[in-house]
């Protein structure tokens, strides 16, 4: 069941009403049979992988208690290492087996061996690597002591499960979740107006910016033989805002539905295209993700505690770990593994571009510095982009090729950019939603929240800003069954 | 709770606000074609006598505003294209809710069908551009929402229960005609004036029978079960089209069986001797009937339901004199189509109307009697007799097909004219010159006058019998093709 499906629509107000409705006691229980339903929408028998993560994870807890009252610390550290690996495993499974064993064949076949049968083809669970990494931060946090231990399997069920975020995150820690799960919670018209503001942000950005654009990026990269050099730039400009809006406009869903009954999620984005290094960017992009890798991965190996080449490697293990996160594909990899490397090279030009400042005497809170380190990096992540949105990783180099070597600039300047999907007001629209998500994400840098301020003025202006938001979205958006004028066309005989 | 009431009715105004602004929204970007179709059945407050319920041979084989003029018959095409006997079932279901007929009629062109929607032949994809047609335009209802459950597969609902769902899209496409409320002039008939040259129906010469159940039948049987239960009369009716197969005509056969199991009349329009020229009374590769062929088949169930059913003469019930401005309206279009057509063929394929009479004049020597196929359509007004004599003489002719009086006058050679009838005094004669003229109500102007270095080959002249004015003029010449000229005068 998808936020953007008609299911969601009756879902949510229906899990919504009776949740404010039953007693106390039976509102955790009642979300958690809802969150398995909405799972379950997907595929049933999937269900038993989340239930076994939460089983595993949930047992954890208990033993990692248990050992630590007899301070056993072999105990404890063998209990994280179980539940790694058992939840690393049918990650690995369902997610990485077939990349393993192709890739292994691959390297065989040098030896003409051919080991392993790849031929096992199951469906992806949706999720899985979210609601994995939620479950196993639980094992950690315990471990560390970070968050207490949790009795109760069905809050704990609850905690993993939890329908708003559970198949794209953000992906929740136990200190801030798993306490929440335990309040009393009462309708609010102030919360409950709050989070639904926010699922409509988000709907305009999946539905409206995310969705469109991704006509247009589909159709190119596609047939980037046929589109090369200057359709591919405009469409991996194009991608970084789809993949932002794709991504961001769940989360916002997410957090918004969960604000509507009472639930504070953490931010997931926050303006990372105003971002003047990669490294700022990945603090500002998929915050619950980069943390995740930052406090289990980056840390624990490390972290900057061991001098500079130290740091550096953990840096590119951590990216080249979170590229695969994304995706059993070698493209993804490379888009992890770049990222670190442009984060890397970063951090040792630093000394030099300090010097340059100082020579130059350059002002790096001058507004020219600023857009300057703003679109830098834009460029930087976007090339990256490439590698995450090509279908393999031969694709993406055949495409950046494609972009330095085919000259058509002819396509800005006629309707070349109007024939792939999109029509020229549709572009329009398309553009002009694009100004107003970075309209909103400068305003929200300069610590401006679009949506309080609407909520500040008078009920007509709301009402008025409520109103044509919601028209916009449902008019603009993508949704429904795709019309085709032509196929009415074709039958007006 | 003095708050808690002061938001509840605060979201009960907000959503009232809301939807009445998605209602307005989803009219502008809704496709019009539905609502242009079947407006006139949903606003008309007044009842229809007669509901003709089928596919598209209906839609362009029966016109009700024909009907009307005719016989008072207040009737509606209620048929769709592509449409099965399942989405009749629904469709007369649903009109039923509005109004209550005295007499259904049912085409059984889709009897063989035993899904509950047409698929496109080559992709196997549902035809519910077709079914949208239809149902955009039909109000929420329990009835609506029994229909397309039963109809279509889940994942096609609620484009049905909720078009703007697929129709907000639209928005990129809006012209003019989005934001005005137009309607069909027809009674949801649509007639075309194309020609295609299609084969007669085969002949039956297997002994072969269709008994055998079908999704169709099932249906027909439940719309004739429901027409008993709320006392509506149903004819049962197979429209012919070009080029029906043996097969085809086996299962226009299979309809009587149906019939008699319910004794329900069943009028099989294929075995309808001389009722329709195959030659140029369709219009499309589908066989379709044309605006000629449609004609001949409302006229002839004009005349069965006058005949065998009692159905009244509206004609002088008051309450239904708006059905006068429609028909002038109707007839105005009518005109503007023949006005603006150039075609010689379709032209004359459109003067096969009752409504108007006509005078043609050929003359000598014309590449008219040349051509096989206007000669058809010239004869095709009416029974012409000296038409082939006039040809075979290679000599002027002039006929006036008044429809008015039901009466032919024809003319061959030197042969004068001079009558007063419904459209005036014709006078026509060979001057001293040896030139044709012809005066109408003694006008200073021969309405035969002709270019000296090119005269026409045919000459035509268009008179609407309920005012007996002429309504329109045009001439013809042979320049390779047959070009219509403008007439000056």
């Amino acid at each position: 069941m998808l936020f953007n499906s008609f299911q969601f629509l009756v879902f949510f107000p229906v899990v919504v009403l009776i949740y404010f409705i039953v007693p106390q006691k039976i509102k955790n229980i009642w979300l958690l049979i809802m969150s398995y339903y909405f799972y379950m929408s997907w595929n049933a028998k999937y269900a038993l992988l989340l239930l076994f993560s939460t089983v595993v994870t949930y047992a954890s807890g208990l033993l990692l208690a248990y050992f630590s009252a007899k301070n056993n610390r072999r105990g404890r550290q063998l209990t994280v290492a179980l539940s790694f690996f058992l939840n690393l495993s049918v990650l690995f499974w369902f997610k990485y087996f077939d990349f393993a064993v192709v890739n292994l064949n691959r390297v065989l076949s040098v030896l003409h061996i051919r080991l392993l049968n790849p031929a096992f083809d199951v469906l992806l669970p949706v999720g899985i690597s979210f609601y994995i990494f939620q479950a196993l931060s639980y094992t950690m946090d315990v471990y560390r002591g970070e968050t207490k231990v949790e009795k109760s399997l069905l809050q704990y069920g609850l905690f993993v499960s939890f329908f708003p975020q559970l198949v794209a995150g953000p992906i929740e820690r136990s200190k801030n979740l798993l306490g929440q799960l335990k309040e009393t919670h009462h309708f609010e018209f102030e919360q409950a107006r709050d989070g639904l503001l926010l699922m409509l942000w988000g709907y305009f950005l999946k539905l409206v910016v995310a969705d469109r654009i991704s006509i247009f990026v589909d159709a190119v990269y596609g047939d980037y033989t046929t589109y090369g050099g200057c359709y591919l730039i405009v469409a991996s400009v194009l991608f970084a805002f789809q993949i932002y809006c794709d991504f961001a406009g769940y989360s916002t869903i997410a957090v918004g539905a969960a604000e509507v009954m009472g639930f504070h999620l953490m931010e997931n984005f926050d303006c990372p295209y105003f971002s003047r290094s990669v490294s700022e960017f990945w603090r500002r992009w998929h915050i619950s993700l980069s943390s995740w890798f930052r406090d289990y991965l980056y840390i624990p190996l490390g972290g900057s505690r061991r001098g500079s080449v130290r740091k550096y490697i953990n840096i590119l293990v951590v990216f080249l770990a979170s590229g695969l996160w994304h995706g059993a594909q070698w493209s993804y990899v490379m888009w992890g593994g770049l990222n670190g490397l442009f984060q890397i090279i970063g951090e040792c030009m630093r000394p030099i571009r300090d010097k340059l400042n100082q020579i130059f005497r350059l002002d790096r809170t001058s507004l020219g510095h600023m857009l300057f380190g703003v679109l830098f990096t834009f460029v930087l992540v976007d090339f990256t982009w490439i590698f995450f949105r090509a279908n393999q990783l031969t694709d993406a180099f055949a495409i950046i090729k494609s972009i330095f070597t085919v000259h058509n600039p002819w396509i800005f300047f006629d309707e070349s950019l109007y024939s792939l999907g999109l029509a020229r007001r549709e572009f329009q629209i398309m553009t002009g939603s694009i100004g107003i998500l970075l309209l909103s994400d400068l305003f929200k840098y300069r610590g401006i929240e679009v949506r309080k301020v609407i909520i500040r003025q008078e009920l007509w202006c709301r009402w008025l800003c409520y109103l044509t938001a919601v028209l916009f979205v449902l008019v603009f958006g993508v949704w429904g069954n795709v019309y085709n004028e032509s196929n009415f066309i074709y039958f007006q005989f | 709770m003095k708050k808690n009431i002061k938001i509840l009715v605060s979201c009960l105004v907000f959503l009232c606000i809301f939807t009445a602004a998605l209602g307005k929204i989803s009219m502008v970007v809704g496709r019009k074609d539905s609502d242009f179709k079947y407006l006139d059945f949903y606003e008309q407050k007044e009842e229809f006598d007669v509901l003709f319920l089928g596919s598209s041979h209906v839609i362009r084989g029966v016109f009700p505003m024909e009907l009307w003029n005719d016989y008072g018959i207040v009737s509606y095409n209620m048929s769709n294209h592509a449409e099965t006997l399942p989405e009749t079932y629904w469709v007369l279901r649903n009109a039923l809710d509005y109004h209550t007929p005295k007499l259904v009629v049912i085409d059984l062109y889709k009897l063989p069908l035993n899904e509950k929607i047409s698929r496109d032949e080559e992709t196997g994809e549902l035809f519910k551009e077709y079914l949208h047609d239809y149902m955009d335009s039909v109000p929420l209802s329990g009835t609506k929402i029994q229909a397309v459950w039963d109809l279509l597969p889940a994942k096609d609902r609620i484009e049905f229960l909720f078009p703007f769902s697929m129709y907000h899209d639209r928005w990129s496409v809006l012209g003019q005609g989005d934001f005005i409320k137009e309607r069909s002039l027809e009674k949801g008939a649509q007639a075309y004036a194309g020609i295609v040259s299609a084969g007669a129906p085969e002949e039956v010469h297997s002994d072969k029978k269709h008994e055998e159940d079908t999704t169709g039948k099932q249906y027909l049987r439940r719309m004739i079960e429901l027409c008993k239960e709320k006392g509506i009369q149903v004819l049962l009716t197979y429209i012919p089209y070009g080029g029906m197969t043996e097969e085809d005509r086996i299962w226009a056969d299979s309809g009587y069986a149906v019939a008699g199991q319910y004794g329900v009349s069943y009028e099989n329009l294929t075995e309808a001797e001389g009722l329709l020229n195959y030659r140029f009374d369709c219009s499309d590769s589908n066989s379709h009937l044309n605006v000629s062929g449609g004609r001949k088949v409302t006229e002839y169930l004009g005349k069965y339901i006058r005949t065998h059913y009692q159905i009244p003469d509206r004609r002088n019930d008051e309450i239904y004199k708006g059905w006068y401005e429609d028909y002038r309206i109707y007839m105005e279009e009518k005109i503007n189509g023949l006005s603006g057509e150039d075609d010689i063929y379709e032209y004359l394929l459109r003067l096969n109307d009752q409504s108007m009479s006509c005078c043609y004049y050929i003359r000598s020597d014309s590449a008219i009697y040349e051509d096989e196929l206007a000669m058809e359509l010239l004869n095709n007004i009416g029974e012409l007799k000296r038409l082939r004599e006039a040809r075979d003489r290679n000599e002027p002719y002039l006929v006036l097909a008044d429809h008015y009086d039901s009466h032919v006058y024809e003319f061959v050679g030197d042969e004068e004219f001079k009558e007063s009838v419904r459209f005036g005094l014709f006078d026509y004669y060979t001057d001293e010159n040896g030139e044709k003229r012809l005066y109408i109500e003694y006008s200073e102007d021969n309405y035969l006058t002709d270019s000296k270095e090119r005269p026409s080959d045919l000459h035509v002249l268009v008179f609407d019998n309920a005012t007996g004015e002429m309504v329109d003029k045009a001439r013809f010449i042979e320049q390779g093709i047959m070009k219509r000229k403008e007439i000056k005068q």
